[in-house]
């Protein structure tokens, strides 16, 4: 298996809000992020994918839900989840003391390659945001944000 | 729905409006529960009915100001009816007063006040997150990623919007022109005396790229409020009466999922569709039987996503819809704009212009502009649309007429 990235650099200050790793809903997210895995929640029932994560399954309305590689069978073992750049925006105004001088930066909306119908909010660095644009092809890669915490951020692929 | 019998329609006027000054936040120097009591008051002396008269109290986007404590100090001897719209920002702006319409038609309370007050200044500003760690929820997936303002949240709907159908960043400008020239008519604008053009719009600075300072919405205190009755009664009141044809509330499918909607099928709209279908068969009106509009500026690209959820135009052509003067009054359109005065919107300047209290003063111009008494009169119109905050459903709008 192809290892996954973790990176050593930081895209944000210190002191950024962060989820908590033991929600209920989302706890399995963040336990596959610190092993290198992303993955969305599943329904064992019927096998729909959805995100953001809730306690039953919007469709079926099962409540027996896990958390599966975003990537079909087999291809975890070929390389990162993969994406396109749904739609981005630019923040520049800092909207948290965190983020006081910090300057422009990327959050992106990602549509996932294997699993077209989820996407997901990430940060799309190694790149200007002023030049993300949709349909950018990215990859994940994960960053220790704390102690107990590993999130995802997305590169460009063919760098 | 389309049984007469089992609608609002027309049963329901608009006898009483009051409102505070309007300041910039933290510069109206009283307190948010102050400002309104004084709106309350002033809206029933506009209508001449003694306060301990109002027994139906409704607002939205969790206002501080509980209808209980509301009450006591009015002194009201009883309330039949006291409603919060769920959700937050300006969305259950019109959702508030269908609910007063139906709380009236339904025999709850007789009189009823819509109202919603912000001191900024008192409770601290919008635009800024003040998180910290333990998030849950979906908030854990968008704010430790930076998206954390409804500016970056619609920003990065605008976006794709743009990148669709080619709406442009100019194009958003004209919705801020035509609110900006319209507050120039308005003393109660907070934003009178200071036009902007189209280059002050594209030079201003990004505030969450594609929106600019002039996209967005401003911060001000400030408070209103609508008084409602039956309408057998409407001729008992100074002044004429304005009806309530429809009123819509809610949203479409997963459209309350995250306020920019990241997770619905069509990530583009402002969430009307499913809600225009219903005002208007309420209303037995179509798009092209409103004479005016006023359209809650969370941000101007929402403008432009209502009108298109709205009918006036295809989905995809807001963007050219809003150029050639065809948002702005007649009065104040340039002298060769080919479609001018088509389609007013937010005469009195709107959110981005006049105030901003979560668009309540969007219906007090809509009801002043049935009533033929706006700082910019739309001649002879017998209709106005009124579209509450577009964002995360719930969301609401209303049609009045004369």
């Amino acid at each position: 298996m192809t290892n996954p990235t973790f990176i050593t650099s930081s895209y944000f200050p210190t002191g950024m809000p962060q989820p908590d790793p033991d929600d209920p809903v989302s706890a399995g997210h963040w336990a596959a992020c610190a092993e290198g895995r992303f993955t969305v929640q599943r329904c064992r029932d019927c096998d729909t994918a959805q995100h953001p994560p809730e306690l039953n399954c919007h469709h079926c309305h099962g409540f027996d839900l896990h958390w599966v590689d975003a990537a079909p069978a087999g291809r975890a073992a070929t390389g990162p989840t993969t994406g396109k750049v749904w739609s981005h925006v630019t923040p520049a105004h800092p909207a948290h003391p965190a983020l006081k001088d910090h300057g422009p930066y990327n959050v992106s909306l990602i549509q996932l390659d294997d699993v077209p119908e989820i996407r997901v909010i990430g940060n799309v660095i190694d790149i200007d945001p002023a030049q993300v644009q949709i349909g950018l092809a990215v990859e994940v890669v994960f960053e220790r944000t704390t102690d107990d915490l590993v999130q995802p951020r997305w590169r460009p692929r063919d760098q | 729905m389309s049984d007469p019998d089992y609608t609002i329609r027309d049963k329901v006027c608009v006898i009483g409006i009051g409102e505070t000054e309007y300041t910039k936040h933290g510069a109206i120097g009283r307190p948010e529960f102050r400002l309104a009591l004084e709106a309350i008051l002033a809206a029933c002396a506009d209508a001449g009915i003694d306060p301990r008269r109002l027994d139906g109290f409704a607002s939205y986007s969790n206002d501080r100001n509980d209808a209980n404590r509301v009450a006591s100090a009015l002194n009201v001897p009883q309330v039949g009816f006291a409603n919060m719209v769920w959700g937050g920002g300006g969305g259950g702006m019109g959702a508030a007063i269908g609910n007063a319409a139906a709380a009236i038609v339904g025999g709850y309370a007789d009189y009823v006040v819509v109202y919603r007050a912000l001191a900024q200044g008192e409770f601290g500003r919008f635009g800024q997150s003040r998180t910290g760690s333990g998030l849950r929820g979906f908030f854990a997936f968008n704010i430790p990623n930076g998206l954390m303002t409804p500016a970056q949240w619609l920003g990065m709907q605008m976006q794709r919007h743009m990148h669709e159908y080619g709406t442009t960043s100019r194009q958003l400008g004209q919705v801020a022109v035509a609110c900006y020239k319209h507050a120039q008519h308005n003393p109660r604008a907070v934003m009178h005396g200071r036009p902007i053009t189209i280059d002050d719009h594209q030079n201003s600075r990004l505030i969450a790229d594609p929106y600019r300072l002039y996209d967005c919405c401003q911060e001000t205190d400030g408070a209103a409020a609508l008084i409602l009755t039956r309408a057998d009664r409407a001729r008992d009141f100074p002044h004429p009466p304005v009806y309530l044809a429809a009123a819509a509330q809610g949203g479409g499918n997963r459209q309350g999922q995250g306020i920019g909607g990241y997770f619905k099928p069509d990530f583009t709209t402002s969430n009307f569709p499913t809600l225009a279908r219903r005002l208007y068969r309420q209303a037995g009106l179509g798009p092209e039987d409103i004479d005016v509009a006023q359209v809650y500026e969370n941000f101007t690209g929402q403008v432009i996503t209502s009108l298109e959820d709205h009918g006036f135009c295809k989905v995809g052509e807001g963007g050219p819809f809003v150029e050639g003067g065809r948002i702005e009054h007649p009065a104040v359109a340039e002298p060769d704009a080919p479609f001018a005065g088509e389609l007013p919107i937010n005469t009195a300047g709107g959110n981005l212009a006049e105030a901003y209290t979560h668009g309540i003063n969007l219906a007090l111009e809509g009801v002043r502009q049935m009533r033929g008494s706006s700082t910019l009169q739309v001649p002879d119109a017998h209709t106005c649309l009124v579209v509450a905050g577009p964002a995360t459903a719930p969301v609401s709008n209303c049609i009045f007429h004369n």
